[in-house]
């Protein structure tokens, strides 16, 4: 549904996208992740026509975004990072100037605004002019504006900033919706919501894709050891020298202080959760609990785009 | 066209939603019928003095007297001040709000965006003109002012404006401030009012000939004005304006489609 090949984009000396690459297919939600400035609201501004690559091209919904992009603005609903609304405007009435102005023809304008203040729970405020709603629910109208001509493709920059935790939650549930039906793509800095909502994550880092897969493929994927948390019942004694000497494991970290819960980190693909349990039965250790533990999108994300970001890319 | 249209009357309902529009109207029909009043009554007086006698009453001219110092002076002057309030924010408030992004992201072409916004506030301009219509109407009911001068004239004032209207908007589209639109449309046009007294200046028409300064003041917004005041409608006045409004919205459709391409 959206194709990227090598786009780039310079500022004369700066360089805010130094070519990037990705697919999304029909119905998938991706997610870009990545700190202020690395270049995710650029990406979406390229993909929208409001702004052109320098080079590079991007396919949307089969039509290239320089070559036709009234074909490509026809099918794309963009909600940018500050809602584009005119607050002087009643909802219903703001909501019927962008149906137009997208070319919904004159008969669907109607039902196709009814059913974007529904879809958004706007329904009640319709009447109300924008600049008298809160801004849970201006930024509802902004995402309605995306949707009222029903496109094929969404692109919501940072959908659910500077919104309270109740307000964040109907925001998720809404791009949840779309689902299967919609091609979105969503930039965020916050970690949770992409592991919240999106199939893919691609985390931008200075204006380059530095990592692109689902999110457990990404956390597995970049472990540099396996790890498993073992907890045994009171009383076990010295059970840490007794983990060291099983092979392949390079470090036990005994955790919350207790004598009786260890992190064991060992050599990817040498087995350790097994090789734990064979040796529990063996010597009648009082196990109760084994469990892998995987990085969290948060420590990938971390290591992708913090200081250690070289050794990994 | 229905885009254009579309954008038009988004525009035009933000008129009617700030005081903005009702704040210029007001102040015109509140001057312009004061003056009218006051050109009136002193017409009427001198009706009364002179009527009688049949060598002035050759002078006295309604037309002349009461609708031509109205229209033909203080309008202009009116049009320079408070039409770049109507343009002003045009442009400068797409880019404050940030709903440019949404304008520019639609299936909508940049000259479709500069026509709407044009049209909405020449509509604006319009409503003013017709607000005036009252006068004239209280005056065919006293008096019999010859009609198809008073259309000449109210032709020419259309053209005027709308000409003023083209040269904001144009300027409104260089800058994100709404304060700095207002003083460069005036500005613009204070400018090109003061040109048309290029050709008087003697010392001008010695040093760079007196063709160079006709020119020059043939350029001025205001010297192609006063024919329309005496009753004449020139082509040639009608084809200047309909240039000035042409490279104005010209110019301001390339400014509008480099934010594209910037």
């Amino acid at each position: 549904m959206i194709e990227v090949q090598d786009l780039q984009k310079t500022y004369g000396d700066r360089v805010a996208l130094g070519g990037i690459s990705f697919r999304v297919e029909k119905g998938e939600i991706l997610g870009f992740l990545g700190p202020n400035g690395a270049g995710k609201t650029t990406t979406m501004r390229i993909l929208t026509g409001f702004i052109p690559p320098t080079s590079g091209s991007a396919v949307v919904a089969g039509f290239d975004v320089m070559q036709h992009p009234r074909e490509v603005k026809r099918r794309i609903g963009y909600l940018p990072e500050h809602p584009p609304l005119y607050k002087e405007m009643t909802v219903q009435s703001y909501l019927a100037f962008v149906a137009r102005i997208k070319g919904v023809p004159g008969k669907t304008i109607r039902p196709s605004v009814a059913s974007a203040l529904e879809r958004c729970g706007l329904t009640e405020v319709a009447g109300r002019l924008i600049q008298n709603l809160s801004k849970g629910y201006q930024q509802r109208v902004g995402i309605a504006q995306a949707i009222v001509h029903s496109p094929e493709v969404m692109v919501l920059d940072e959908p659910t900033v500077g919104l309270d935790p109740r307000q964040i939650l109907k925001i998720r549930n809404l791009i949840r919706s779309f689902r299967g039906e919609k091609t979105v793509i969503l930039s965020t800095h916050i970690i949770p919501e992409v592991e919240k909502l999106c199939d893919r994550v691609a985390i931008i880092n200075e204006g380059r894709i530095v990592a692109l897969d689902t999110q457990a493929r990404l956390a597995t994927g970049l472990q540099p050891s396996e790890r498993i948390s073992v907890q045994f019942a009171p009383g076990a004694e010295s059970m840490k020298a007794r983990l060291e000497i099983l092979e392949g494991v390079q470090a036990v970290i005994p955790e919350d202080g207790a004598s009786h819960r260890f992190l064991v980190e060992a050599r990817t693909g040498s087995g350790i959760s097994r090789r734990v349990f064979e040796r529990a039965v063996e010597e009648r250790w009082l196990l109760v609990e084994v469990t892998s533990v995987q990085p969290s999108l948060e420590e990938v994300f971390l290591r992708l785009t913090g200081e250690e970001k070289g050794v990994v890319a | 066209m229905r885009s254009v249209l579309t954008i038009a009357r988004r525009e035009l309902s933000t008129y009617f939603v700030s005081p903005l529009a009702y704040l210029i109207l007001a102040v015109f029909v509140l001057v312009i019928g004061l003056s009218f009043c006051l050109n009136l009554i002193a017409f009427a007086n001198e009706c009364l003095v002179y009527g009688s006698n049949p060598y002035f009453q050759q002078q006295l001219n309604v037309n002349e007297q009461v609708v031509r110092p109205l229209f033909g002076g203080f309008v202009p002057v009116f049009l320079l001040i408070l039409f770049p309030a109507i343009t002003m924010r045009l442009i400068p408030e797409e880019k404050r709000q940030g709903t440019a992004e949404l304008i520019l992201t639609s299936p909508i072409t940049s000259t479709q965006i500069v026509l709407g916004k044009y049209l909405g506030a020449l509509v604006v301009s319009l409503i003013m003109l017709a607000s005036s219509l009252t006068f004239v109407g209280v005056l065919t009911r006293v008096s019999q002012p010859d009609l198809k001068s008073v259309a000449s004239l109210y032709v020419g004032v259309f053209l005027l404006g709308a000409a003023f209207l083209a040269i904001g908007l144009c300027l409104s589209a260089f800058t994100d401030n709404q304060v700095l639109a207002y003083v460069l449309g005036v500005g613009a046009l204070l400018v090109l009012w003061f040109l048309s007294g290029i050709s008087k200046s003697n010392s001008l028409n010695e040093t760079i000939g007196e063709r160079a300064t006709q020119f020059i003041s043939n350029l001025s917004v205001i010297e192609h004005f006063p024919d329309f005041t005496k009753g004449v409608v020139d082509t040639q006045h009608v084809v200047y304006y309909l240039s000035v409004i042409v490279l104005s919205l010209f110019v301001a459709q390339r400014v509008v489609d480099s934010h594209r391409w910037r």
